[in-house]
């Protein structure tokens, strides 16, 4: 059995319910987008289904395999995780810091001439192959964000999970994290990625779940998804669809009216 | 300048960076400084051997008049490698029971302290932190100066052992009690107990203590390591052995947490357990060097920080680094303390202090450099 199967999972934070039986699908070979407004539950959900946050109920299968009952190590050799931003004020290289992807692989001293050439692979995946001896202090947001990519790329992961990674990022930058997820996913790995902006939601994702107050409301192809009156509904904003004149792909444009 | 020194100069460039562009790259603030491993391994030994040179420097030093023949013969004569020492029994106890375990305990607490202080700035991912962060140090001074005033001055260390580990364990509960022991709350509730803790001890030197006894707790509060005896080095080596192989096995697992919880148990760490192991081990460390020195400021702060601005921030190195860089750093601390107003001796703790606060200073200008 391929990808992922996220089963009613429920996870409450401080008495409260933030995911409330959610339930997700995500392909192999496939990026699938969560949508849906702050505070929608989508980066609890996410960290919940890889067992880093506690969960109430439900079950989160991949490839068969229950990723809630797995050890956290052998977890972390098939997963791999993204936050919206990682920031340190420590001196580390680019280097060291996408070797930090080696972890759940490595015994305590070794550091073998492979793990070198994982990291080194990883970095030149991203093209940022030149940056491996500078301080990850010094990066601009578009490269640390690339380093964190690449370090989850060491991971060498099945499943791959990120949590608003383009927020932060100038549209540039957004373009190639999304890119080079695009590659990853054609190599066979299973993406799941939360996503502020809809249209490069619907330009990038093969599949798309709406979240809103903890539940998953929507799910399919993003062009069937996401219509104008789910958008009312979720967003609460009037927003129509029109068509680019030149590749003929839906856009999505709001007029700037807000329903409630 | 003569050109022949910057010839040289240049070669030893070369020499310690390998090419050119490595020594450009040394010089630009962005690139950290990228030692190749054999250099790290091979600084590292040297390190050990400037140590051991210190410490056998240091046995020489002293207001009794001996000499360094004299000192070192003593130490190889009890060591068993020369079978008759010429010298009287005072001198021979002054330099073996005196001078010998002060300088290896000087040592010991020099390399837990800096070792517990990576530990605390990686598990609280704050550069401010230093060993005594949870309350240890006001809560072992609360206990020393309680054993004092009720006439137990012998049991002061065993009072400050468990003031420092009751303050660790209130601080711990209040965090867990406010949902949780996560690094801001510990922290915040440390503050807390540390309050409490330092008013008591306040309230009772104030309320009770005597002239003498006043300066023996302000020494005490400020640290000092004389007296010390070969029952102290069995102490700071037996803490050393238990604790910090559990702190260097955990070394991989702390470089995780450079982005915090989640990102480190994305990586299959456990966290909340290697918080809890590690907090112990450097709590049981800590409690111990504080029993044996008082609270001895600034190693545990100043030593990690001034450690990575050479070696990078990864556990593996630096925290075997800030042992023997914080033990060589105590111990010419501590003969400082012990020699330089002869016949009066300083709390140590002066000395880190007046030496620990500039080299921060210089720290804290090289990190606005790269950062």
């Amino acid at each position: 059995m391929n990808g992922l199967i996220v089963d009613v999972l429920t996870m409450k934070a401080g008495g409260k319910t933030i995911v409330g039986g959610a339930s997700l699908r995500a392909d192999a070979g496939a990026i699938t987008g969560l949508v849906g407004p702050n505070g929608a539950g989508k980066s609890t959900l996410l960290s919940g289904l890889l067992g880093l946050r506690p969960i109430v109920s439900g079950s989160a299968r991949f490839e068969g395999s229950d990723l809630l009952a797995m050890p956290r190590r052998q977890r972390a050799q098939i997963c791999a995780y993204v936050e919206q931003s990682a920031s340190t004020e420590e001196r580390l290289t680019v280097a060291d810091v996408v070797g930090l992807g080696r972890i759940p692989f490595q015994s305590i001293w070794q550091q073998t001439d492979e793990q070198e050439a994982i990291v080194g692979q990883a970095l030149a995946d991203v093209g940022l192959a030149g940056l491996a001896p500078r301080l990850y202090t010094t990066l601009s947001g578009g490269e640390r964000q690339r380093v964190q990519l690449a370090r989850a790329l060491a991971q060498q992961p099945r499943l791959m999970v990120l949590d608003e990674p383009t927020s932060h990022l100038d549209i540039h930058a957004q373009i190639e994290v999304l890119d080079l997820l695009r590659r990853t996913a054609a190599a066979g790995t299973t993406v799941v990625i939360a996503l502020h902006d809809l249209n490069l939601a619907m330009r990038y994702c093969d599949r798309l779940a709406v979240m809103q107050s903890g539940h998953v409301v929507a799910e399919g192809m993003p062009d069937a998804v996401l219509t104008p009156e789910l958008l009312g509904e979720v967003y609460g904003v009037a927003a129509r669809r029109i068509e680019d004149p030149l590749s003929g792909r839906p856009v999505i444009v709001f007029d700037g009216t807000v329903l409630r | 300048m003569c050109p022949r020194s910057s010839t040289w100069r240049r070669n030893c460039r070369r020499w310690i960076f390998r090419s050119e562009a490595g020594a450009r790259r040394f010089a630009s603030p962005t690139y950290v400084v990228i030692m190749t491993a054999p250099l790290r391994l091979s600084s590292f030994v040297a390190l050990c051997v400037l140590l051991i040179c210190s410490a056998l420097i240091a046995v020489t030093l002293g207001p009794a008049d001996i000499s360094t023949g004299e000192a070192w013969s003593i130490v190889l004569h009890h060591l068993g490698l020369v079978p008759e020492s010429p010298v009287s029994r005072l001198r021979d106890a002054i330099v073996w029971e005196l001078r010998l375990p002060r300088v290896m305990v000087a040592s010991g607490v020099g390399a837990g302290l800096a070792l517990a202080g990576a530990v605390m700035q990686a598990l609280t991912r704050n550069p401010l932190a230093d060993p005594y962060l949870l309350g240890l140090s006001s809560g072992a001074a609360l206990g020393a100066v309680t054993m004092l005033l009720i006439g137990a001055a012998l049991l002061m260390p065993v009072g400050a052992f468990f003031g420092a580990l009751f303050a660790l364990g209130l601080a711990l509960g209040i965090a867990q009690l406010l949902g949780g022991a996560t690094p801001s709350r510990a922290i915040l509730s440390g503050i807390c107990i540390s309050a409490l803790a330092s008013a008591a001890t306040s309230f009772l030197i104030f309320w009770s203590s005597t002239g003498d006894s006043y300066r023996e707790i302000l020494a005490w509060l400020m640290g000092s390591l004389s007296g010390s005896l070969w029952s102290d080095v069995a102490l700071v080596a037996g803490a050393l052995a238990l604790c910090s192989p559990v702190v260097l096995y955990s070394a991989r697992a702390l470089d995780a947490f450079v982005f915090g919880d989640v990102s480190a148990a994305s990586l299959g760490i456990d966290v909340s357990r290697l918080r809890w192991i590690l907090l112990a081990a450097t709590a049981l460390l800590t409690g111990i060097m504080v029993a044996i020195g008082g609270a001895i400021g600034f190693v545990g702060l100043v030593v990690p920080h001034a450690v990575r601005l050479a070696t990078g921030a990864r556990h593996r190195v630096l925290l075997p680094w800030s042992m023997v860089v914080g033990a060589i750093v105590m111990l010419w601390a501590d003969t400082a303390a012990r020699t330089l107003f002869d016949p009066r001796e300083l709390p140590v703790g002066i000395v880190t202090a007046l030496v620990g606060a500039p080299i921060f200073f210089f720290v804290l200008m090289r990190y606005r450099r790269v950062t």
